[in-house]
């Protein structure tokens, strides 16, 4: 997936008014920011009000287990995890959200990778671009190669995932 | 079609093939007493040692319920001996190739060793048990153990190499032991052997051809 620009770089302005999906993090505040996931409507192909979780016994420490999705069988992901936090068990409610990733294999063809993330259910939708400005990852971010930005505005901080990089087509295979 | 056991460990279903299984009994309630529930422990079982794997506690605490009263163990056929603790027995099921699909690659390794398949149900998921995998794998005693599906190779190794993160866990597999690795690796200690055992052979002769006797 293309990155996404959260500034409006593109002088034809054809970025204008693209949307993004916020998730709050399973996480504490930190920096007193309130921390988000943020998303392309297009990496979204869904939010489920509830997931039956199956958990795996053996499973990596990122993999919370396995579910049932309109007949596939989809890894359920903890992005905390991935990204080497300690997750905030109290922030509650919590949703599952089914995330879609375009890569290419070693023969170039594009394959779908599909995955389930348990985020804060507060979703809010918001057009681009956004007041906001890049910054360094912070330093409490154990794994920063499963990201692909930061980006913090007023008392927000954004953490812009590499599904890319999480869903790797290598790994998860639907 | 193969039919599946169903039966459910903690808050985990779980699936066997019902040709795996040799008999279905209650635990005792003095091997409840006695040990509780382990990850993995070895009882006396009509003359026999045996391990019973409760996969629950694998979960952690939380997903493994107290000494249900309706607790059996699935005596699974084969070597090693093995028992698998179910808090509640669901029946069998008819499955066919269209109600099962492959473990996500994410789970690799061990976990996707021991169910490497999931099981759709209208009640939910059920994980397909490779009873023969799971069985190899915890009756190997040792968290240094590194297996493959159908490869085992024991190996002595601090644990942070092994990847394994909490006590008892089974280690993931690493990626840089293949079957090629360990053919190597067997293929050299067979040579390292076989020139020894002809480097001796030279030598006894050599020595007894110049008249030196040990």
């Amino acid at each position: 997936m293309s990155s996404i620009p959260l500034e409006n770089n593109d002088p034809k302005g054809t970025q204008t008014n693209a949307q993004i999906l916020l998730f709050p993090a399973r996480l504490s505040a930190a920096e007193d920011r309130r921390i988000d996931y943020l998303f392309s409507v297009r990496q979204v192909v869904e939010v489920l009000l509830n997931a039956d979780v199956q958990y795996v016994p053996f499973g990596p420490e990122h993999a919370e287990g396995v579910t049932d999705w309109r007949g596939r069988i989809l890894p359920v992901l903890s992005l905390e995890s991935c990204l080497g936090m300690k997750m905030n068990e109290t922030v509650q409610p919590t949703r599952p959200i089914v995330v879609r990733s375009v890569s290419q294999d070693s023969q170039g063809q594009v394959k779908d990778s599909y995955a389930v993330f348990q985020v804060g259910a507060a979703v809010r939708q918001l057009s681009l671009p956004l007041d906001c400005e890049p910054r360094d990852v912070p330093s409490w971010i154990a794994d920063e190669t499963c990201l692909r930005g930061v980006y913090q505005m007023e008392n927000h901080l954004f953490l812009i995932p590499d599904l890319e990089k999480i869903l790797d087509a290598k790994r998860i295979e639907n | 079609m193969p039919q599946l056991a169903i039966f459910q460990s903690g808050n985990v279903h779980f699936a066997v093939e019902r040709d795996c299984i040799r008999l279905i009994e209650p635990i005792t309630t003095a091997l409840k007493a006695a040990s509780g529930r382990n990850r993995k422990q070895t009882i006396a079982h009509k003359g026999q040692s045996m391990l019973l794997i409760d996969l629950a506690v694998g979960l952690g605490a939380p997903a493994a319920a107290p000494h249900p009263r309706s607790a059996k163990m699935i005596v699974i056929k084969g070597q090693p001996a093995m028992a698998l603790w179910a808090d509640r027995i669901h029946g069998v099921v008819t499955a066919g190739a269209e109600d099962m699909d492959a473990l996500p690659l994410v789970f690799a390794g061990t976990a996707r060793a021991c169910f490497p398949k999931v099981l759709r149900r209208k009640k939910g998921l059920a994980l397909i048990v490779d009873t023969g995998v799971l069985a190899r794998i915890e009756a190997s005693g040792e968290d240094h153990g590194l297996i493959r599906q159908g490869v085992r190779e024991e190996r002595h190794a601090p644990a942070s190499e092994t990847g394994a993160k909490r006590p008892g866990e089974i280690p993931v597999m690493r990626a840089d032991i293949t079957v090629e690795n360990i053919v190597d690796m067997k293929l050299h200690q067979f040579i390292g052997q076989r020139v020894k055992q002809v480097l001796e052979q030279t030598m006894t002769k050599t020595m007894a051809r110049q008249g030196v006797h040990l």
